[in-house]
């Protein structure tokens, strides 16, 4: 049998139509499939330590918490503060230590659920022309462009009220001194008190006991700063914006200057060539730990602990997390002096002597 | 309403404040390649020229400005609450404005007022910006503020007048200086050869980081301040004699600039900031006057950080902050800030040191050193102990004031007006209300209330901080009768001045609802120009006062009006206490 001309076209043309329809359910299908199912979408709060706050306003992690079906909100709070703060209507506490929790735990909080989520080494900002003096004076040490400060040298020319220029840095106004924030109400304040202590205690981890003979000596120290900030990003900006004689040496998380590279090129090209890193010898590790108060808060820090986050905040962010810093090496943050090791780590004093350092603190401060 | 009348002052100052704002914003236009001639940014001022605006003899009365994008509508509107040196930058915030298309209402106030309205919450604004951080960390403790970042800095100087300074041997004659520490200023103005103004340091940022690097200076522990050293009776008497150097007080520096500049044979010399030091030297230098040289002395000063924060109050209007905020970061933003006198680089260094804009702001001539070297920065008390020394400052440090506070009594105050009236004596004078604003009276101070009507009535005298007396007869006397504002100021000024000028701050201030009959005014003006010690009169408006008569005793004293007619009465005279 012939089949005519025009059969073959109009069956062409039925082929068309039908392949037209079938593709059309098809892709249909395909994209109702590949459309992720709308979330309903719930506002939550909560208090968060400042150096967090460049994660949390990222468009990235926004939008993978929007996936998750959190709309992520924040108030910016220090880490021993926010334990205190009005807890009406939040749904999670995000502190920058274990400390803060057990602080936590003690004002009756509910720390059943606190996890960690980042680590970060506690680190000193400061300016080259400081770092190069006191390299020159042997305070600090410089190896393959990474600087490292000698804690119990440093401690010791406090306690000493050396000078600047004692210490080799002739344009210093007044007497050495690391600032941080405050002690009492924001964490890496907190954890500087700690190291402190356990320097003062021949390097051993402070007790209730070393604390209390010590206290004179950590009070002095603290004293010598006056103004601190009670928000680590707050005392970064601020040492950044105003220069070396504002802020000539300062505690800081490693992480503040990564985010920096990263999140704001301008301001990093500006400052590149005169901000130095120093790793403490010894210093202490952060522990962000998330504590969650609501089913929400539980919701969060699952997210937190994803591995989209957890590479997020390494990334983008400098936070070091297991599963990422140990493959992706710090390099990637082209930040000179930094190091994928740090070696020389003292454990923080138990909690009772924590508490301890906070209780001297607060009394100082009246 | 100016009436044709005001005097010389009132319209060069009208003149010089068009000027500047129309310099500003045309650098404004050519960087953003606009054209048109929509002057939003210059608020109230913009419309000196034809006469149909304001009540304000100086553009420093400005207290709230309006900035909208120069094309299309606004995606939203901030409201700030603003420091007053912030006037300096409108074309900054205008270009930032334009860019974002978020438009900015700032209501300018003072540090500790800033400080107040976040204790309480915020009030309805959207952000602050304050001239330092550190108001923001002491009022936050509701940790509402997010995204604060600093816009700028400048260091807190002293401005001293050219030929003065070389007097001294503080400066040569380029215009470059010496290094001068705290206590060569202080033996400048123990010999009186140094007087300088200064704002108040309870209730201005220049004023109270001025103070805080004094003590710190002359502490000289090299670390912060201590309450320790606060309580030292040495500490103490060195601030007090310092202090006894300032001839004017101010609650606003951008209006102590102004001031300064309106009468620079006056005035030798202000402590403000490095960009308003620069502000003044550009009016000056066109005005064929002689400059100030900064200062920077080198036993501490203090840096203004310029922070803008967002004061979240569940509003959301966050992502409009963020445009706005990110806008004002812009490079073209940045170099506005430099032109004006900022300083933008990280470091607290200059971004663009050469732009030609940049440079003609930033002149060796005028003592001006933009290195980080000249800051030498002290470290900032803690929150407690600057609590403590403002609270030191307000009672015993500062010179004392001596203040005469003429009052209209005439038949109209009758009711609204005279519990304003009342409510205020109370809000500036009961110690327990005053040490709210932080301007109770000290021991020292003296103050004098004479009612009037169509004469001027018994004055009552009170020393210290007792001014019991004085609410009394605030609270007694009865409205009756017409209005003399130049009789209860002749009173004033006739017999109750201090014997001793230099040891006192002195203003008058005026508070009249009425416009006043004319009789004794020449006589008035006359006397005053004869008594030559150029006491301030600030009067306070109220009711049906003519403006005209008010703004003219303003100019002529050089002080500025207050308007108790948009304001309740007792923040007005609050406010007034706070300048003196």
């Amino acid at each position: 049998m012939k089949i005519g001309k025009s059969k073959i076209i109009g069956l062409a043309a039925l082929l068309v139509v039908v392949l037209v329809i079938c593709g059309a359910i098809a892709f249909r299908g395909w994209q109702q499939k590949n459309t992720p199912t709308p979330v309903k979408t719930e506002t939550i709060s909560g208090y968060l330590g400042g150096e967090k706050i460049s994660l949390f306003e990222d468009q990235k992690f926004l939008d993978l918490a929007k996936k998750n079906g959190l709309d992520v909100d924040y108030r910016k709070a220090g880490s021993l503060d926010m334990m205190t703060a009005d807890r009406n209507g939040m749904s999670y506490l995000f502190p920058s230590s274990k400390v803060a929790v057990e602080y936590g735990k003690a004002q009756k909080i509910d720390t059943s659920g606190a996890d960690i989520v980042f680590n970060s080494p506690i680190v000193i900002y400061t300016h080259k022309q400081v770092a190069d003096s006191l390299v020159a004076s042997g305070l600090m040490s410089q190896e393959n462009g990474v600087y490292h400060i000698d804690m119990a040298k440093a401690v010791d020319a406090m306690t000493n009220d050396k000078s600047w220029a004692d210490v080799g840095w002739k344009d210093g106004y007044g007497q050495f001194r690391i600032d941080s924030t405050d002690p009492v109400k924001s964490n890496s304040g907190n954890e500087y008190a700690a190291l402190v202590a356990d320097v003062l205690n021949g390097g051993q981890p402070a007790t209730p006991d070393s604390v209390q003979r010590d206290s004179a000596t950590i009070q002095a120290i603290f004293g010598k700063s006056g103004w601190m900030d009670s928000s680590s990003e707050d005392s970064f900006n601020q040492f950044l914006t105003l220069g070396v004689g504002s802020k000539p040496m300062m505690i800081g998380y490693e992480n503040q200057v990564l985010d920096l590279a990263v999140n704001q090129p301008d301001a990093w090209k500006q400052v590149k060539d005169d901000i130095v890193i120093v790793y403490p010898t010894p210093t202490v590790w952060s522990t962000h730990m998330l504590i969650p108060l609501d089913d929400k808060g539980h919701k969060l820090l699952n997210l937190l602990k994803s591995d989209d986050v957890q590479k997020l905040a390494w990334q983008q962010h400098g936070f070091r997390s297991a599963n990422f810093s140990g493959t992706d090496g710090i390099k990637r943050f082209g930040v000179p002096g930094t190091v994928d090791q740090v070696t020389s780590v003292t454990e923080l004093p138990s909690n009772d002597a924590m508490q301890a350092i906070i209780a001297i603190l607060q009394k100082q401060q009246g | 309403m100016l009436g044709p009348r005001t005097a010389s002052i009132t319209q060069a100052l009208r003149k010089r404040t068009v000027a500047v704002v129309a310099t500003v914003l045309a650098t404004a236009m050519m960087l953003a390649g606009c054209a048109g001639g929509n002057d939003n940014a210059n608020g109230g001022s913009g419309n000196v020229s034809d006469g149909s605006y304001s009540t304000t003899p100086t553009s420093g009365d400005v207290k709230t400005q309006e900035f909208k994008p120069k094309s299309g509508s606004p995606t939203a509107t901030l409201k700030i609450a603003s420091g007053s040196e912030n006037r300096e930058v409108a074309g900054a915030i205008q270009k930032a404005v334009d860019d974002s298309k978020v438009a900015v209402t700032l209501d300018y106030m003072g540090s500790l007022d800033i400080m107040n309205t976040l204790e309480n919450g915020g009030g309805d604004y959207d952000a602050v910006w304050p001239a330092s951080s550190m108001w923001i960390s002491m009022g936050d403790t509701k940790h509402i503020v997010k995204n604060a970042q600093s816009t700028s800095t400048t260091p807190i100087v002293f401005g001293i007048a050219k030929k003065k300074a070389q007097q001294l041997g503080w400066a040569n004659d380029d215009g470059t200086t010496k290094s001068v520490a705290t206590t060569d200023i202080i033996d400048a103005v123990q010999s009186g050869q140094l007087k300088f103004s200064m704002t108040s340091a309870t209730q201005s940022n220049s004023g109270a980081s001025a103070y805080l690097a004094f003590l710190t200076a002359i502490a000289k522990t090299g670390q912060a301040l201590t309450q320790d050293d606060l309580n030292k009776s040495d500490v103490q008497n060195s601030v007090k004699t310092l202090l006894s150097g300032v001839d004017r007080s101010s609650g606003s520096s951008d209006w102590l600039k102004d001031m300064v500049v309106a009468n620079p044979d006056r005035f030798d010399a202000m402590v403000n900031y490095e960009s308003l030091v620069i502000q003044a030297n550009k009016q000056l230098t066109k005005d064929g006057k002689d400059p100030l040289v900064a200062i920077y002395p080198a036993d501490g000063i203090a840096v203004s950080d310029s922070p803008l924060g967002y004061v979240d109050r569940g509003q959301k209007t966050d992502k409009a902050f963020g445009e706005f905020s990110k806008a004002l970061q812009s490079k073209s933003a940045k170099l506005l800030f430099e032109e004006s006198g900022r300083r933008t680089g990280l470091g607290g260094v200059l971004t663009y040191a050469d732009n030609a804009k940049v440079k003609d702001s930033f002149r060796s001539e005028w003592g001006i050193n933009a290195t980080s070297s000249a800051l030498k920065t002290i470290p900032m008390p803690s929150a407690d102990v600057i609590t403590s020394s403002l609270s030191v400052y307000q009672t015993i440090l500062r010179k004392p004031s001596w203040t005469v506070w003429v009052v209209d009594y005439s038949g109209s105050m009758e009711g609204q007006g005279k519990d304003g009236v009342v409510r205020g004596l109370n809000a500036a004078l009961d110690p327990d209300q005053a040490k709210q604003a932080h301007i109770e009276p000290g021991n020292d101070d003296v103050n004098v209330l004479i009612p009037f009507s169509s004469k001027a009535f018994d004055p009552t005298k009170t020393t210290g901080t007792d001014t019991s007396a004085i609410l009394n007869t605030g609270s007694d006397t009865r409205p009756n009768g017409g209005t003399d504002i130049y009789a209860g100021l002749e009173a004033a000024l006739k017999n109750n001045m201090p014997d001793d000028f230099s040891k006192y701050t002195t203003a008058i201030v005026l508070m009249t609802d009425g416009q006043s009959q004319t009789g004794n005014k020449d006589a008035f003006t006359a006397d005053y120009k004869a008594n030559g010690h150029e006491v301030p009169i600030f009067p306070i408006m109220f009711g049906e006062a003519d403006p005209s008569q008010l703004n003219e005793l303003a100019s002529l004293s050089n002080a500025k009006v207050f308007d108790g007619r948009t304001e309740d009465l007792a923040t007005v005279f609050r406010q007034v206490k706070g300048y003196n």
